[in-house]
């Protein structure tokens, strides 16, 4: 008897296991994308639609990180059942490696509804549109506007490297009536920053596109002369008393925004526009007015007023899957930046700038976003390179930095980098 | 159902399922990657074979060879700290003192933390606490640390005595109390001195343990990567980057999947031979009562 009472139940969770994939009209899919430090806003927007359109189902998932690097998980993912709809593609290299999945969105209408420029890094040499932005952004310099305005320096005359020197000496000779630790920060022990970020953004003017740095078996580095003396500039300015250079390849990311730019201890930092989450937490009264904004970067040579802007994360359609789950992904795509509450949910939740045309800028609240549409409106951007280096090339020439502080020849780094970027484009 | 079957279905039992994961998830990866590694796979599909050409690759790698070297220097000198510094606490703890219970649990507890955290631990420890003391007593060296080879390579010296030390102690301890008492009390009677004790009674009398200690030392030291990862992430530039980190960049950052592969199977080939050996030689010093 009990024997066949269990039979029955085991009979009956089976069953009802099988019955719910047979329910009609119902659409799963799985959107996988790297923003970590967000993951309870991409489940919420999720959620949103979710109560919106009855019969489609979302789940979001987030990887990423030096830990479990977004790439890994992607792939584990698409060499099993469970493939994402949506997931992020990082350039030309990733829409070569995904080519069996990666779907061609060229004669989506959506597309000529995207900013202008943010579609390079992600459009083949034919023309074809593989992969779509998700939201605006963009580094360069970051200032402290109280600082500098007590030293008697006005953001707007730094405009090349000269002025940008000279206003790092002044503020330098008054330290301590700045309440200054040093007037930069360089994050050396990050070579995401210092590698894929900054030393990418002298491949400026040597490269048209992020996809021409694909395309290039070999690069001639023309403005990484520029690129040292601005790394030397936020090195000799990074110090503390008493301190030697080797030292900065210890500072961290939290050193240079926690702790030293969030508490006024220092005055310019170069990175993006992600963080203001970070001061949202820890300093929000920077984020009040216009108390900070970016200085370009300074590519001495090429150009020295622009901004470095692109439309990460890239996000692509896979194309592997079932019309009816494509189309569904598509639209939440599309309903994330045309409906209203999305639309205010993207902008003061989860801080992303909508890469459309369309967009209010007078909704952006945060003073770095409406800086880099300042910047984009009067067209001065430059290219995010690292999303076209060689697969893998793009944080070496970090490690080449870090090695310059150690005490290493810059001319032997930078002929590392050169063979490096021959060896890996092959 | 004669007794034999049965019994074999028990053990079956027992075994199978232990067998069965086994099987799913080291065997059967272990020869799909030696297959991938022959191929030009690329982490989805694989369409052409190319022989040796991912091991001649992995060979030709610099970054791969001097990360074998650091590998190998590694292991010895952190095979030599762990071991004197285990037994070291191993013989305090044998000895009657009324704490000693409670330093048996002090001198584990690192052991039960992971690696990874220990390495962030570690790593707030040489680059935030030491810079401050630097800073108080003026010496400004103090600052540099994990800042170069020598002091980063010395780092994980210290993160990995520091967290193996314990778990050896406690495998030595074990075999210092199996030590018959009848031969120490002869021995002193006799008038041996303790470090004779030492050398001519504990130590040859502990063989058995020098020989499971010394395998996983090298073992873990050997195949070390989260402690790398957290505590010094390979640099500056690659400097500190041991094998299993090469091998993950170069499957992962680079891209190059087989290449990484070809590095792996290499790797395992070495320590196979490496470990076989020790076993074998350290057998051979045991003692049988």
């Amino acid at each position: 008897m009990k024997k066949l009472l269990a039979l029955l139940m085991v009979l009956m969770l089976t069953l009802s296991c099988m019955a719910v994939p047979a329910m009609a009209e119902e659409v799963t899919f799985t959107w996988l994308i790297n923003k970590v430090e967000v993951q309870n806003q991409l489940e919420q927007i999720a959620q949103m639609y979710m109560d919106t359109h009855p019969g489609v189902n979302i789940i979001t998932e987030v990887a990423g990180g030096s830990v479990e690097p977004y790439a890994t998980r992607l792939k584990a993912k698409m060499n099993s059942d469970d493939q994402p709809a949506i997931f992020v593609v990082e350039g030309p290299s990733d829409i070569e490696t995904f080519a069996d999945y990666v779907a061609d969105l060229t004669d989506e209408p959506i597309v000529d509804e995207i900013m202008a420029g943010l579609l390079d890094n992600v459009t083949t040499a034919d023309g074809r549109v593989m992969a779509l932005p998700l939201s605006v952004e963009g580094y360069g310099l970051i200032y402290n506007k109280d600082i500098l305005t007590a030293a008697g320096i006005d953001p707007a005359s730094i405009v090349d490297f000269a002025s940008l020197k000279a206003a790092a000496e002044k503020m330098d000779g008054m330290k301590a009536e700045l309440g200054l630790d040093s007037v930069f920060s360089i994050p050396a022990k990050e070579t995401w920053i210092i590698g894929s970020h900054m030393s990418t953004a002298f491949l400026n003017g040597e490269f048209a596109t992020p996809i021409a740095a694909w395309n290039s078996k070999t690069a001639e580095l023309k403005y990484f002369d520029a690129l040292k003396q601005y790394v030397d500039l936020q090195a000799d300015y990074s110090l503390r008393e008493g301190e030697t250079r080797q030292v900065l390849v210890n500072r961290t990311y939290s050193d240079q925004i926690e702790g030293g730019f969030a508490l006024g201890r220092v005055a310019l930092v170069q990175n993006g526009s992600w963080v203001a989450p970070i001061l949202a937490e820890v300093a929000p009264e920077l984020l009040e007015g216009d108390r900070i904004g970016f200085l370009p970067m300074m590519v001495e040579g090429y150009r020295t007023d622009s901004v470095v802007v692109g439309g990460t994360p890239y996000v692509a359609f896979n194309k592997a899957l079932p019309e009816n789950v494509q189309a569904a992904a598509k639209d939440f795509y599309h309903w994330m930046y045309s409906d209203e509450a999305a639309i205010e949910y993207v902008l003061n939740d989860l801080q992303f700038i909508p890469p459309f045309k369309s967009l209010d800028a007078s909704l952006v609240a945060n003073p770095l976003a409406r800086d880099l549409l300042k910047y984009m409106s009067e067209g001065k951007t430059l290219s995010m390179m690292y999303l076209g280096t060689p697969t893998g090339w793009k944080t070496f020439p970090g490690e080449k930095i870090q090695e310059y502080f150690t005490g290493r020849d810059w001319a032997e780094c930078m002929d590392e980098m050169l063979a490096k970027w021959v060896e890996l484009a092959k | 159902m004669s007794k034999r079957f049965q019994e074999r279905l028990i053990s079956l039992a027992f075994v199978g399922p232990a067998v069965c994961v086994f099987i799913l998830i080291v065997l059967i990866p272990l020869l799909q990657g030696i297959f991938f590694s022959f191929t030009d796979w690329n982490g989805l599909r694989y369409s052409n074979w190319v022989g040796f050409e991912n091991y001649l690759n992995a060979l030709k790698d610099k970054e791969f060879l001097s990360a074998f070297g650091l590998t190998f220097r590694f292991s010895l000198v952190a095979i030599i700290t762990i071991n004197v510094t285990g037994l070291g606490l191993a013989l305090l703890v044998t000895r009657q003192l009324r704490i000693r219970n409670v330093l048996r649990g002090v001198f584990y507890m690192p052991n039960l933390i992971g690696g990874l955290v220990l390495g962030f631990v570690w790593n707030f420890i040489f680059t935030q606490v030491f810079p401050t003391f630097g800073r108080l007593l003026g010496v400004p060296s103090l600052s540099l640390w994990l800042t170069d080879f020598t002091t980063g390579f010395w780092g994980m010296i210290i993160l990995i005595t520091w967290q193996m030390s314990g778990y050896m102690m406690i495998i030595y301890v074990a075999a210092i109390e199996g030590i018959p008492n009848d031969l120490l009390e002869a021995a002193s009677l006799d008038g041996a001195k303790p470090w004779h004790i030492l050398t001519k009674i504990i130590i040859p009398m502990i063989a058995h343990a020098f020989t499971i200690c010394l395998f996983l030392t090298l073992l873990n030291t050997f195949k070390m990567y989260d402690q790398n990862l957290a505590l010094t992430g390979g640099g500056p530039g690659t400097v500190t980057q041991m094998v299993a980190m090469n091998i993950y960049n170069t499957a992962y950052k680079y891209e190059q999947m087989t290449v990484g592969q070809a590095k792996s199977i290499l790797f395992l080939i070495t320590v196979v031979i490496i470990t076989l050996t020790q076993v074998s030689v350290t057998k051979k010093k045991e003692v049988q009562l």
